[in-house]
């Protein structure tokens, strides 16, 4: 196989990984481009990647650095007045393609997008994608043990935040 | 640090939050732009190489007209100098590159450790409850590897041979493996509402005898579905195929699922199973409940295994080979979504956990763990009841929500003080310790 047919390869295999994580990342359904953009950075990086990680870890860990850089960008736009680029906003983030889940996963999202960018990233990674310990401390540049404990204030912090706003949680009602 | 109620509670949330996908015009318009892309990043190489050819020419050129004067004659330098190098060459490539051993050989995924733990328990049990028969298997959800399998009769000793002939030897009855695989087609087909409301205890919608549920008909009077399937109640499953599912659906979704096909580990002699018969309504409801049909531990393993592995169903195989694609060579298809197997271990879990679960007793500490249990009267060759005798199983998988190991245990016909529906505490122990043992050890073995 031609190295450069591994990208088409891993996009097949881990794109959607690589879309639901931006989608929930950015809390925005049209992010083909940023995917776009994590591949394309993929196929320029190749010859230096050769085998350090697992490609999905390293393919999230690029596409965590242009979600990075994506909402810093939205932070500027958002900063402007709206005169100035009112069209920009209307083209960029128009609501009909904003995330939209069931209304008490709405209600769980939106109080966890309130949280520090770190507890953040780690609820995003473990829980909603379910990626392992180890590959997120890999995709973070954390230990493993970080991983672990900002897991758990992570999960506190946000249940805290659910009971304060007396939002109760029904498991069951959320699943089905 | 041992989590709250509650926090669990929202880390199970943030847990079954929906799988997102690209739409399929999209991811094909990343593909083209990946082509373009690296047509380009070709086409930008190819000149950048040139590039180096071209200054590396000159830069020769260069050098020879600059050091001409002080070259030796060719002829007297160049065989030794040449020589030399070669030779430098060759060592160079020998310590350079790791020896290729060509393909490397099929090694046994049993593992050591696992089948001694198992035999060790088969042997405890023998001796506890002096069954006719007890199979136990243990397997890798993720790959379908088996790593550990084990069965031992009254009257005969544990040979390989007969190890392998009971995973591959069909039985009446599947129980739990069916009433799993009905649960998942009720979800995947959006049949399934969990928060409805039904009468439990005795089930009069078919013609024929009356179903009931297995306390004597008596039930739990009206309780949710989802209450239904966690206390095992067979009506539960009775009106969900025959008022919503209906047994066309079923029967293909036990196809998908892979029963009535031998699986193709490398075990001689599978047997291949029977399909359930559906064609009476009856007939249909109860093979939900697990009655009818005939399957071998091996495809109940590989049905279930497809629930823990985010419904790709596995082939069970006996041997590996490294660097081959493990995962492409052996996935046989995805049978249900993502989403639905992760309902489904969800729901197996609180079966285990759950207060209203029929499978309390068969947990760990410390460690989820989604099974499901069945007692089934055992039949002649006719499909006659065989009065007072009875096969108790279990099969399931931990951690629930990110399953390592998944193991099954049959008992056949056990000596227990117990009556009949107390069995489950006949088949707790061992399914315990070869879930715990087998977890522990693969645990360990991934850390290392």
């Amino acid at each position: 196989m031609e190295p450069d047919d591994r990208i088409e390869q891993w996009f097949l295999r881990y794109g959607n990984d690589v879309y639901q994580y931006l989608a929930y990342f950015t809390g925005r359904r049209d992010v083909e481009d940023l995917v776009q953009e994590v591949f394309t950075k993929a196929l320029k990086a190749l010859s230096g990647y050769e085998g350090r990680a697992q490609p999905r870890t390293w393919l999230l860990s690029i596409a965590r650095h242009a979600a990075i850089d994506h909402s810093r960008k939205q932070k500027m736009i958002d900063w402007f007045p709206e005169t100035v680029l009112g069209f920009l906003r209307s083209k960029e983030r128009s609501p009909e393609n904003a995330l939209v889940l069931k209304e008490q996963l709405q209600e769980v999202y939106h109080t966890m997008n309130q949280l520090k960018r770190t507890y953040r990233e780690v609820l995003i990674l473990r829980l909603i994608e379910g990626i392992s310990t180890e590959e997120t401390a890999e995709i973070l540049g954390w230990s493993e043990a970080k991983v672990s404990t900002t897991l758990h204030r992570a999960v506190k912090a946000l249940q805290k935040r659910m009971s304060n706003s007396g939002k109760e949680v029904h498991l069951h009602d959320a699943i089905f | 640090m041992t989590p709250s109620f509650e926090e669990k509670q929202v880390s199970s949330l943030l847990q079954s939050f929906p799988t997102l996908r690209m739409e399929e015009e999209k991811q094909r318009e990343v593909i083209q732009q990946l082509r373009r892309e690296k047509e380009l990043l070709k086409k930008r190489r190819g000149r950048a190489a040139y590039r180096y050819v071209i200054g590396g020419v000159a830069a020769l050129l260069g050098m020879l007209w600059f050091a001409s004067p002080f070259l030796p004659s060719p002829s007297t330098l160049a065989p030794a100098h040449s020589g030399g190098q070669s030779t430098q060459a060759a060592r160079a490539d020998v310590n350079g590159q790791p020896a290729e051993a060509g393909k490397e050989a099929a090694v046994l995924t049993i593992d050591a450790q696992i089948q001694t733990s198992i035999e060790q328990t088969i042997a405890k049990t023998f001796d506890a409850v002096h069954p006719e028969r007890m199979t136990v298997i243990v397997s890798d959800p993720g790959t379908g590897e088996i790593l550990a399998i084990g069965s031992r009769s009254k009257n005969g000793a544990t040979d390989d041979a007969e190890r392998f002939a009971a995973a591959g030897k069909a039985q009446p009855n599947p129980g739990a493996a069916y009433q799993i695989v009905t649960l998942a087609a009720a979800i995947q087909e959006g049949k399934f509402d969990p928060r409805e409301i039904y009468e439990s205890g005795t089930y009069k919608g078919i013609p024929g005898e009356p179903i009931k549920d297995f306390n004597n008909g008596i039930g739990w009077g009206k309780i949710t579905f989802l209450e239904g399937f966690l206390r095992s109640s067979n009506v539960a499953f009775a009106k969900l195929v025959h008022e919503r599912l209906h047994g066309d659906t079923l029967l293909e979704y036990f196809e998908r699922f892979g029963f009535g096909r031998e699986t193709g580990m490398e075990a001689a002699n599978e047997e291949a199973g029977k399909l359930p018969n559906m064609d009476e309504p009856r007939k249909a409801a109860l093979a939900a409940t697990g009655l009818g049909g005939a399957a071998t531990p091996l495809q109940q393993m590989a049905a279930v295994g497809a629930i823990a592995n985010g419904g790709k169903l596995m082939q069970p195989h006996l041997y590996k080979q490294a660097g081959t694609d493990e995962h492409n060579r052996y996935m046989v298809r995805q049978v249900v979504s993502e989403e639905t197997a992760r309902k489904v271990r969800d729901i197996l879990e609180s079966v285990v956990a759950g207060e209203r679960g029929s499978g309390i007793g068969l947990g760990l500490p410390n460690v989820t763990v989604a099974a499901k249990h069945s007692v089934v009267e055992k039949t002649d060759p006719k499909g006659k009841a065989l009065d007072g005798k009875y096969t108790v199983s279990v099969i399931g998988f931990a951690p629930s929500d990110q399953p390592k190991v998944l193991v099954y245990v049959e008992i056949d016909e056990p000596q227990s003080e117990l009556p009949v529906v107390g069995w489950k505490k006949v088949v707790a122990p061992p399914f315990q310790e070869v879930l715990g043992n087998s977890l522990q050890h693969v645990q360990q073995l991934q850390k290392r």
